[in-house]
């Protein structure tokens, strides 16, 4: 009874593990674990120092460089630690980003990064935050957390931002400021 | 001649424009243009913005407090604000219910508005000021200027040009100033507040001080040597210092040439053939 179990939990974890790899290499599309989900043991499958992307419609939307990716809940969620990554924007900019930690659903585009986010965008614009989340489908970034996005020369602070990829239209929630005709350090 | 003491509020009165000229409604058109609230939204493209709640606007050292928010646009540096504005900068206090800043040029207060520099304030339903042009108005029925000494001018209109120093008031002007115990009333004010200073009122202008008054279709009350000039139809009306005995003098002026008032009129004897009487403090 005993190796059976083991055998159950080891046949469990591999089949996590080929889950998550082959989300990693084939996008979005998780193979079916086999239609048997009454696995009691929640196997946490881990991965160091890979690159991850996400694509839809032969359209890459995000890559991320991982430092260690896992996932917890059996497949559901991935979890990511160090990350330094690219999030490819539908007007041709491009945004990098890095953070500590951040996790990314399975089914689905969006993710969220947090512990000191930084995001700058190749034609210009900054953001960093405590967290940051973004809702791909409608492009909806939420910043929360001493948040300050600078351009050019404006600036806007405040204790949540919610804006979109771009950074153009944002609104500004919590000891909201916005400035412009200053010198900000977009670093 | 005659010597009448009229001492003149026109000083306090002109040096309360000159020090509104200053009135830091100005704002630099390199300094940062800042924008607190409670919530804002913001376009960073068009600069257009909506503060919610508490809002602050800061520039060229100027702090602007609005109660109930408003739009704003930091590319043009325009805002209208409302509820209870309250802007300081120096020693500039200005008060009213809603602030328009049509560009970095050009604001108005409106709603009860209140312009304090110094001592002096300027009330009006309105105040214009036009950086560019260094030249403020109010712009309504009524407008004040006060002192903290007492002294007030009212005046459907008050517009004053800081770079010609000049301030013009019309619609039935009067002023006084109690510790001059002068009062003056007029169709219409000029104050030349630059070269020692002097104010004309024009039509129907009369000014009194300690009984003592004088009428004319323009006087003009200098405020350095304290004398004033009156023209066309004068009329003087002298009440001599107490320990002498009091003496009515009335000095009707009419008619061609020009000539001084002078002891005749005393006498309350009227003269006649001068157009101009010259009334020496």
């Amino acid at each position: 009874m005993k190796n059976k179990q083991t055998i159950m939990a080891v046949v469990a974890g591999v089949v996590v593990l080929v889950g998550v790899f082959a989300w990693l290499f084939w996008g979005s599309i998780v193979p079916d674990a086999g239609g048997k989900k009454t696995v009691t043991p929640q196997i946490s499958a881990k991965v160091t120092n890979t690159t991850m992307s996400r694509t839809e419609n032969g359209k890459k939307i995000w890559e991320f460089t991982v430092g260690e990716a896992e996932s917890p809940d059996g497949g559901n969620t991935i979890n990511f630690k160090d990350i330094k990554g690219k999030v490819f924007l539908n007007n041709g900019d491009v945004m990098d980003v890095s953070a500590p930690q951040g996790s990314a659903q399975v089914k689905g585009n969006d993710f969220s990064l947090e512990g000191g986010v930084k995001a700058a965008l190749a034609k210009g614009g900054t953001l960093v935050a405590e967290k940051i989340s973004w809702q791909q489908k409608e492009d909806v970034l939420t910043a929360t957390g001493k948040v300050k996005i600078v351009h050019d020369d404006t600036m806007a602070k405040g204790d949540q931002i919610i804006t979109s990829s771009k950074l153009v239209q944002f609104k500004v929630k919590g000891h909201a400021l916005v400035e412009k005709g200053g010198n900000y350090d977009e670093d | 001649m005659m010597k009448i003491k009229i001492h003149t509020s026109v000083l306090a009165l002109s040096v309360a424009l000159t020090l509104l000229a200053g009135t830091a409604i100005l704002e630099a058109k390199d300094a940062p243009f800042s924008v607190h609230a409670d919530e804002i939204d913001y376009d960073m493209q068009s600069g257009a913005g909506t503060a919610s709640g508490k809002t602050t606007i800061f520039q060229d050292g100027r702090t602007t407090v609005a109660g109930g928010g408003g739009n704003f646009n930091s590319k043009d540096k325009s805002a209208h604000l409302r509820g209870g504005i309250v802007s300081d900068k120096d020693d500039e206090h200005l008060r009213s219910s809603e602030l328009i800043m049509h560009n970095e040029n050009y604001m108005s207060a409106v709603g009860n508005a209140n312009i304090t520099k110094g001592d002096k304030t300027l009330v009006a339903n309105q105040v214009d000021y036009h950086k560019d042009s260094n030249f403020m108005e109010t712009i309504g029925s009524n407008a004040r200027l006060t002192s903290t000494d007492g002294s007030w001018l009212n005046a459907a209109k008050i517009t004053y040009s800081m770079d010609s120093g000049v301030a013009n008031a019309t619609g039935g002007v009067t002023l006084a100033s109690p510790p001059r115990k002068l009062t003056g009333s007029g169709d219409t004010a000029v104050y030349e507040t630059k070269s020692g200073g002097h104010i004309d009122l024009i039509g129907n202008a009369h000014a009194t001080q300690d009984g003592n008054s004088v009428s004319g279709n323009r006087l003009r009350v200098y405020n350095t040597n304290s004398h004033t000039e009156a023209v066309g139809n004068v009329k003087i009306v002298y009440y001599p210092k107490p320990q002498q005995p009091k003496t009515t003098a009335v000095a009707m002026q009419n008619g061609k040439g020009a000539g001084k008032v002078d002891k005749a009129a005393k006498t309350g004897a009227k003269t006649h053939g001068t157009a101009k009487a010259e009334v020496i403090a």
